[in-house]
């Protein structure tokens, strides 16, 4: 029990001495110019948006700065005087000196007014709190707006003055600075407004929050501080009217009218300029900004400074190799040095050597008391150093031990002290006002090999880094040996750190990073070029490795190692292996000439950075959102990302990938992505973002899109052309029948023409003889001219009726011809001998009108008709044809004819059925045969 | 009403200015219908040196509905008029007007919107005609009917807008005393 209580005093006296407070003195921040190419005003108003970008805004140009790449917006034509700037749902909002206020739209900056209209004075500031713009004015008070409503607090809302210079946001609401006094403005879920008046304080140019407390910065110059409803001031010499103000961690920043920087410290209240430069040369601040990454932006007239407020370097008088370092108890800084020991008092701002220190080469320093120190030589054994006097060694006594010591670390209940030497671990202690040093020789123990450094874990327990033993453990009693590695025993160890989830860092100058966790050692793979020196745990995930030449952040988590020299862009030499401490704030790190300060909170924000996927382009479209359809001949596609990354852009290693074309990664420095003459299909791009060029460990971003088939194979332009070629198949058929079909028509109507003229051919012809006959006849025979007259009219009325028909039946085609024969009967009386043997199936069938008439007539026309020979004429059937044969007995001189008659039938027959008719001529007979028909055309 | 008080306890000189005459419109431009009406009986006074403001309506007072049936429905179910026989705006000039300086002025008045009882704070822009005898004045702004606890059954939705167009315009005689 009393042990425990022991353990735990011990822990609460050592605890102490290692939150022992920092140096209130102000060495000068870590910071840097920026000579960007792409920037092209250089002051100018400053913000940072939910995106981290950066934005830089004057009378002339809008700017985007994501760290590598500069982005331009359009301004319009008139010209602003700007005065505030700030990112509300998404767009930039600008406020300007005559009351306007200009919105950011795609690639340019946009005059933006309410239907109530904006202030006619000055606009001062403006911040965005809970969905609401809030805007100071120089005159009207203070707006808000948002988007719906807007609202004017002035006052008769209780608003002290209407000139209002400044508003913040902290986390009770929104504070508005006035000229006559500090308020708390509000407005209720039902619209209502309040104002609450906080501070009288006059004159109020800059208000900014820090946790429960208000930084206030004056118009007559300085500041003042709000806190639990007092207010403290604090008088500053330069009387100019705080213009920006940056509250920090120990510090707050702030600029006046003239754009002089300086600088309030909290504890010490002081005030000390900022002597910052820019190519040598004073600077003029136009305006700061605090960024998430705890990074200072400064706009000045010369251009833009990066400062770095967590890491701060503390120059020595002479360029000794810094190998101790220790915080005392009253604030003091002491630095041990290869020649000598440097103290930096709590007021003081200048090191001063401890005399007669200069012959000592001290490794490794201790707290006695607080007037009192001890320190550790290297081949000169200890010493006690205190103000004022000579050091004094101390020892040897009978116990000889060995005189490099290498480390101090103080044991329980402030009994005395270890030491680990190059000659093994021994302990100080006062023993009745003498000093004895013995050696800690126990079983199990590191024995005489050397011991480079001592440390103990959260729990108390003392750990030693061996030459050539191993990491030994002492707890308890008892020492412990960890030296059990998967790839053999470990040897050397160099440097130990704990971390707060019980693990024992350490490294080793051969095999590297090794940690003791859960009692097994493993060690950590990490690719370095040269040995650690020191390893230091900074929180859970992040641990600093000293290197000869530099220092490495590394994240256990993601296993990355961050060189902090190029991404702080910090000059290091020359680190050694005892020279660094932690104290509550972060880190001191000895090297040549200086001690360089390292904030470990702001260590902690330095991580991946994400990667921002704007749009796509195509010549056609710009898409924003996944799964974008792009068309097949718009192929040619650009990605735009941002990655907000505003330390070393060399540090970040970015590739990318199409999902569903490349097989590979592609590494790129640029932040664009063309991909051209893309074939049809789905894609995926991947772009990773990571600090290792192996991408262990890295952040990345997707974005699936589509590049259409071209339409000759989309399924329905298949489908279209399928059902096209089809119907124009069916077309042509079709028009090829109708073609058919149209010239079988014409050519009908030609031959019925040819037909029609055949008709009325034979109608004169006919007639001409037929009126001789009647003539004659009138003059022999009446009652046979009568007849005569009867059966022409007979042969003529069927001539008219069948006029129209294309074919008729054989049987009326014989009445015709029987009146026919009739009438020329009467011409030649018995000399024409017509005999007609058909029976009746031929006379059902049909033939051509006034045909077999046609080859009567000829054969009346052409033969000899006479007393002496008579003609003869039979009309029978043979075969399906009805035949006309007359006994051959041509007239001497033929009567002229056309000789248009039979073959005019002839291809008739041939054209309307596609028979022939037989023409036969023997000796005795001339015989013509014509198809019978069987059904009507 | 403390304004309007102030209003008539402040009169300097010529800087107290009464309505002489003056319309208010409103147009209710609904997908259905459009229902406009107009009032003549405005009322109100500007200190133009105290900067501050009173104009009231009397709600009865408008006229030229689409039919007599619409005009009572209007009196009785929205605007209550029996109720809230007045409608008001007051409050304080943001921007300053100097009345013996003719000219043409764009001012802003913050005040209070009264309509069916329920008040709520406006900004509101006016164009004020400054001649040797009078002034004229006129105004056009949008009145939400939900800010004024006004609401619409559903079956009318379609024929009464959201969103009233009012505008108002008259003139302003120094009020000699």
């Amino acid at each position: 029990m009393k042990k425990v209580l022991g353990v735990i005093v011990w822990l609460f006296f050592s605890s102490l001495t290692a939150l022992a407070q920092s140096p209130p003195d102000t060495p000068l921040p870590h910071y840097r110019e920026l000579n960007l190419p792409g920037m092209r005003e250089k002051a100018g108003l400053l913000h940072q948006d939910a995106s981290s970008w950066l934005y830089l805004l004057n009378n002339k140009q809008l700017q985007r700065f994501d760290g590598a790449v500069w982005k331009t917006y359009q301004l319009p034509a008139d010209t602003f005087e700007f005065t505030a700037l700030t990112s509300y749902q998404g767009q930039v909002w600008a406020g300007t000196k005559t009351g306007q206020l200009l919105q950011s739209k795609g690639d340019s900056l946009l005059p933006f007014e309410p239907e109530e209209g904006w202030p006619r004075k000055s606009i001062t500031a403006l911040a965005v709190y809970r969905g609401w713009l809030w805007m100071a004015t120089a005159g009207e008070g203070v707006y808000a707006f948002n988007g719906k409503r807007l609202f004017l607090f002035d006052l008769e809302d209780g608003l002290p003055d209407l000139v209002v210079s400044s508003l913040e946001v902290d986390k009770n609401g929104i504070l508005a600075g006035t000229d006559l006094g500090l308020v708390r403005l509000a407005i209720n879920a039902k619209n209502q407004k309040s104002v609450r008046l906080l501070s009288n304080e006059p004159l109020l140019s800059a208000v900014k929050s820090d946790g429960n407390a208000l930084w206030l910065g004056l118009q007559s110059g300085g500041l003042a501080l709000f806190q639990n409803g007092q207010l403290s001031r604090f008088a500053h010499a330069d009387e100019d009217a705080v213009m920006r103000l940056l509250v920090l961690e120990e510090e707050v920043w702030f600029s006046d009218r003239a754009g002089h920087l300086w600088r309030f410290h909290k504890k010490t209240k002081q005030y000390s300029a900022l002597p910052f430069t820019h190519n040598g040369k004073a600077i003029r601040v136009y305006d700061m900004w605090q960024s998430r990454e705890g990074l200072v932006w400064i706009s000045t007239q010369h251009g833009l400074l990066q400062a770095f407020p967590g890491v701060s370097t503390h120059l020595l008088p002479h360029p000794h190799d810094v190998q101790a370092i220790r915080i005392l108890p009253n604030q003091q800084l002491l630095a041990g040095t290869n020649a000598g020991c440097y103290v930096k008092s709590a007021d003081g701002n200048n090191w001063q050597l401890l005399p007669q220190t200069q012959q000592l080469h001290v490794l490794s320093l201790a707290a006695e008391s607080d007037n009192s120190w001890l320190a550790g030589t290297f081949g000169q054994g200890l010493y006690r150093l205190q103000w004022g006097r000579v050091p004094q060694r101390i020892g040897p006594n009978e116990h000889r031990f060995n005189p490099n010591i290498f480390s101090i670390e103080p044991q329980p209940h402030g009994a005395g002290w270890y030491l680990g030497t190059l000659g093994g671990l021994y302990e100080y202690r006062r023993k009745s006002g003498a000093d004895v040093v013995e050696p800690f020789h126990q079983q199990h123990g590191p024995g005489q090999y050397y011991i480079f450094q001592l440390t103990h874990d959260r729990q108390g327990h003392l750990w030693m880094a061996t030459d050539g033993k191993g990491v030994f453990r002492f707890a308890d009693g008892q020492f412990r040996q960890f030296n059990q590695l998967a790839q053999g025993p470990l040897r050397v160890a160099s440097s130990l750190s704990a971390d707060s989830s019980n693990r024992l860092w350490g490294s080793s100058p051969e095999q590297g990073l090794f940690v003791v966790e859960n009692q097994q050692m493993r060690l950590v793979p990490l690719a370095l070029s040269e040995p650690i020196s020191f390893v230091h745990s900074l929180n859970r995930h992040q641990l600093l490795l000293g290197l000869q030449q530099g220092l490495l952040l590394y994240n256990s988590t993601q296993n990355t190692a961050l060189p902090l020299e190029r991404l702080l862009a910090l000059p290091l030499t020359q680190i050694s292996t005892n020279a660094y401490l932690a104290d509550e704030k972060g880190i001191w790190i000895g090297m040549r000439g200086r001690l360089l300060h390292l904030n470990s909170h702001w260590l902690q924000h330095i991580a991946l950075p994400r990667i921002l996927l704007s749009e796509a382009f195509s010549i056609k479209q710009n898409s924003e959102t996944p799964g974008a359809v792009f068309a097949a001949f718009d192929n040619n596609l650009r990605f735009d990302f941002s990655i907000p990354w505003f330390f070393d852009t060399d540090l970040l290693y970015v590739r990318y990938k199409l999902h569903g074309l490349h097989e590979r990664w592609v590494e790129t420095d640029k932040r664009e992505i063309m991909l051209q003459g893309l074939n049809a299909g789905t894609y995926e791009l991947e772009i990773q973002v990571s600090f290792d060029p192996a991408f262990k460990q890295y952040q990345s971003v997707k974005r699936s899109f589509r590049i259409q088939k071209p339409f000759y194979s989309q399924w329905w332009f298949v489908l279209l052309l399928a059902i096209l070629l089809l119907l124009g198949a069916a077309w042509v058929v079709q028009s090829r029948e109708e073609k058919r079909r149209l010239r079988q028509e014409a050519e009908k109507q030609s031959i019925l023409a040819q037909y029609e003229l055949l008709k009325n051919q034979i109608s004169p012809h006919f007639l001409f003889n037929a009126f001789n006959t009647l003539s004659a006849l009138i003059d022999l025979d009446t009652q046979k001219a009568g007849a005569y007259v009867e059966q022409l009219a007979v042969l003529f009325r069927k001539i008219l009726h069948y006029q129209n028909h294309d074919t008729i039946r054989l049987a009326e085609e014989m009445e015709l011809v029987r009146a026919y024969v009739f009438l020329q009967q009467q011409r030649f009386e018995n000399r024409l001998h017509v005999s007609i043997e058909l029976d009746d199936t031929a006379l059902q069938q049909w033939v051509i009108p006034m045909s077999i008439q046609l080859l009567v007539e000829n054969a009346v026309k052409h033969n000899v008709i006479s007393q002496t020979k008579p003609l003869y004429i039979r009309i029978y059937t043979v075969h399906q044809h009805v035949v006309v044969s007359n006994k051959l007995q041509p007239k001497a001189s033929p009567e002229p004819s056309s000789g248009f008659g039979l073959s005019s039938l002839s291809s008739r027959y041939q054209q309307l059925f596609g028979s022939q008719i037989g023409i036969e001529q023997t000796n005795e007979h001339f015989m013509v045969s014509l198809p019978l028909i069987e059904t009507r055309l | 009403m403390f304004w309007a008080v102030l209003a008539f306890k402040a009169p300097s000189g010529k800087e107290l200015y009464e309505i002489q005459s003056a319309k208010a419109i409103f147009v209710s431009d609904a997908p259905l219908e459009i229902i406009k009406a107009e009032n003549a009986e405005v009322s109100g006074l500007i200190d133009f040196k105290e900067k501050t403001f009173v104009v009231q309506v009397k709600n009865k007072g408008f006229q030229g509905f689409n039919s007599p049936l619409q005009q009572e429905h209007f009196f009785e179910n929205y605007l209550e008029a029996h109720r809230f026989p007045k409608s008001s705006f007051k409050g304080k000039l943001i921007d300053p007007v100097d009345p013996s300086v003719p000219g043409t002025y764009e001012i802003r008045a913050k005040g209070w919107l009264d309509i069916h009882g329920v008040s709520q704070e406006r900004i509101i822009k006016i164009t004020l005609q400054v001649n040797k005898q009078q002034i004229q004045f006129k105004s056009a702004f949008v009145v939400l009917l939900a800010d004024h606890q006004i609401s619409i059954p559903r079956i009318v939705y379609q024929k009464i807008a959201e969103e009233i167009k009012v505008s108002v315009s008259g003139s302003l005689q120094a009020r000699s005393r």
